[in-house]
């Protein structure tokens, strides 16, 4: 797929197509930084910190008392930590170490003010606060993408609290969009000097943060989750999917009112129809064509590992016979190479599906 | 001599630098990413949603059939459900060998074959109560596949014969072995290890070989993975238990354990480059270091987690500053 092209070559692409001024050669600096840090080294980062966050609890629970005592210390925390990550020092092991600290701080400070308050929604809107206020000042990749997790719970604690359950929906698809906005637009948010910063951990967030909610739809009857319509989700995410791909297909050049065009738009709608108690499919579906738009093997990953567990929790929570069941799977997957094969006559690969 | 940048062969990652240096707008920066492939086009689109569909549908028809024979159908008498199993098997062994095992179809079908095998193993067992342990099933069904395997050239046959040679040894050693319940059966982790790391060495020569239908990287992960699951088990149950003189072969699980490290760590930074593996390895030392340090802290508990707090940062400091430099040489060299 990818071409053995010289950036020479691609410059001179560049300017005939009036994308880059003519004397972007010379002004042009190649500066062969370091190559970007894989996600599993930021992955080891961040299981480190949150290892390291255990002990530190362990320790500093000895040393304080009460609850104000623990918001103090973990305002100490915090305020330190971000003087710590303000000032640089370029030391690996200290900015470990401030990750580390003020996650701690933040622990101190959330249980603080829970133990202080007894008000869970005091607790939430702290929360909230304290992360966006990180995700503003803290500029490291790990403790943003950590930091909307956080957020995102406190804001479903919220909603739990305040007895909108539905309101689960408006949350789960706008965090959606979030994402599908993020990952369409990386080359806008990359140019940008503010977004930069914040594309990647935001980003990744997103779509954790998403699935991570859609994991809700698939646990069993528990007596103190309150009983959620979950086909509303469905519906926010089907028509966010639709919206993505007439997007892809508009950049195509393949246009709205077209045969391939009703064929997949169709095709999406039969499988939300089919699969309306299940928004976590959907939302898989969404991250993995996103992923592989962007061409972005984390992504895909991702998608895949969380779509085979949503279809396992939905034919596992069919209440059906063994039997029925098996019919059920194998018509589905009739099903899909029946679409399959009218995919090969409407998009033939010789005409590259245009 | 190092060649001009401009003459380099591009990489997305250049683009993304290029862009966040603002020297390439954002419609600049999309039309390359185009240009080189990286956002893809109409037809590299059709191709995914064809490979998607051929993968989502195959499985779904394969846990079907599995479902079914499982539900063991009292209406459908043995003589039907044999003509069933072994129609779609011919059927799909006809049909790979027909499309070709050049092409995806006809690699799916094979992969397919190969399972609906075990189906057909597992009903003959079902219908004539053998009374063979589990194991020899799963042996049977792995020893059956193996040309299928070798024909195939796709590594998820090679991962189905995997997982179906660890599955017989593990049962093996439960069910003709029989050790008992309790103690850190390290016969087990030892054997599983000495499968895997045979099936690590194959895989490893057949990269040195570029064999193009092996490049991917996952299988590879996963093996790699495995072995040190299987080595580091056995080392945590030596360095927590009071008793690990009670077992002698945990020193021997433990040397192993040691010598992989080490091995990988050279093998993978100076022979094959692979950054995930390193980092695999690093992680698996930083767990074995700082359980051997909390059991070995002389201090007080409160300095105990002090300490190990630290020794926890400290190392995900060195791991992750090595493995930020091994890159950036690797990056230089091929320069």
């Amino acid at each position: 797929m990818t071409e053995q092209l010289t950036l020479r070559t691609l410059l001179d692409d560049l300017i005939a197509t009036n994308e880059a001024p003519a004397e972007i050669a010379k002004t042009l600096t190649v500066s062969l930084e370091q190559p970007p840090t894989p996600w599993f080294v930021n992955a080891l980062v961040a299981v480190s910190a949150w290892l390291s966050v255990i002990p530190f609890l362990a320790f500093i629970n000895h040393l304080v008392e009460g609850s104000i005592s623990a918001i103090i210390v973990g305002l100490i925390l915090l305020i330190g930590t971000v003087i710590l990550h303000y000032f640089k020092s370029h030391i690996l092991f200290l900015d470990q170490l401030a990750l580390a600290l003020n996650l701690t701080g933040q622990v101190l400070l959330i249980y603080g003010i829970a133990q202080e308050s007894e008000n869970v929604v005091a607790v939430t809107l702290a929360t909230l606060f304290l992360e966006m206020v990180l995700i503003g000042i803290y500029s490291d990749n790990i403790l943003r993408f950590i930091s909307v997790l956080i957020a995102t719970t406190a804001a479903l604690v919220l909603l739990y609290d305040f007895k909108l359950h539905q309101g689960i929906h408006i949350l789960i698809v706008l965090i959606a969009m979030g994402a599908v906005w993020y990952w369409i637009t990386e080359a806008s948010h990359l140019t940008d000097q503010i977004m930069a910063s914040l594309h990647q951990p935001l980003a990744y967030a997103f779509i954790i943060a998403l699935q991570m909610i859609l994991l809700l739809s698939i646990l069993p009857p528990i007596n103190f989750i309150p009983p959620v319509t979950w086909w509303y989700s469905t519906m926010g995410l089907t028509v966010l999917l639709l919206a993505l791909e007439y997007y892809i297909l508009h950049s195509n050049q393949i246009t709205i009112f077209s045969v391939k065009t009703y064929t997949i738009f169709a095709g999406t709608l039969l499988v939300a129809l089919l699969l309306y108690q299940s928004p976590g499919i959907i939302a898989s579906i969404i991250v993995l064509v996103l992923g592989f738009q962007r061409s972005n093997r984390v992504l895909m990953g991702l998608a895949l590992v969380f779509l085979s567990v949503f279809l396992i929790a939905y034919y596992y929570h069919l209440n059906i016979t063994l039997l029925m069941k098996s019919i059920s799977l194998m018509s589905a997957g009739l099903a899909l190479l029946g679409l399959r094969f009218m995919f090969k006559h409407i998009f033939p690969l010789s005409e590259g599906g245009q | 001599m190092q060649k001009n940048p401009l003459d380099i062969p591009i990489s997305s990652n250049t683009l993304y630098s290029l862009a966040r240096a603002n020297q390439l707008t954002a419609s600049a920066l999309e039309y390359s990413l185009r240009r080189i492939g990286i956002i893809p086009d109409a037809k590299a689109w059709r191709k995914f949603i064809d490979n998607l569909l051929l993968l989502l549908s195959t499985t779904l028809l394969l846990v079907g059939i599995i479902f079914f024979f499982a539900y063991n159908w009292a209406d459908l008498n043995h003589f039907a459900k044999f003509g069933l199993l072994q129609a779609s098997l011919l059927t799909l062994a006809v049909f790979a060998s027909w499309r070709g095992l050049e092409r995806l179809e006809g690699k799916v079908a094979l992969l397919a074959t190969a399972v609906l095998l075990g189906t057909l193993l597992a009903v003959y067992g079902q219908t004539y109560q053998t009374g063979a342990d589990a194991f020899s099933l799963f042996m049977t069904w792995a020893i059956l596949i193996i040309p299928w395997v070798l024909l195939g050239t796709f590594a998820p046959l090679w991962l189905l014969l995997l997982v179906l040679l660890n599955l017989s040894l593990i049962l093996y050693y439960g069910q003709v072995i029989n050790p008992p319940s309790h103690g850190p059966h390290t016969e087990l982790f030892l054997l599983l290890f000495m499968l895997n790391g045979t099936a690590m060495l194959v895989w490893e020569n057949v990269q040195l070989r570029s064999i193009a239908w092996l490049r991917g990287h996952w299988l590879g992960v996963l093996i790699f993975s495995t072995i040190l699951i299987v080595l580091i088990t056995p080392t945590l149950y030596a360095i927590v238990s009071n008793n690990w003189q009670l077992h002698p072969l945990l020193a021997v699980a433990v040397g192993l354990y040691a010598a992989t490290t080490a091995l990988a760590l050279w093998y993978y930074r100076y022979q094959r480059h692979d950054l995930l593996l390193l980092a695999a390895c690093l992680l698996g030392l930083l767990i074995v270091l700082t359980t051997l340090a909390a059991k070995l802290l002389p201090f007080d508990k409160v300095l105990n987690m002090l300490i190990l707090a630290l020794l926890i940062i400290g190392q995900a400091s060195l791991a992750t500053n090595w493995l930020r430099h091994v890159a950036q040489t690797w990056q230089k060299e091929a320069q």
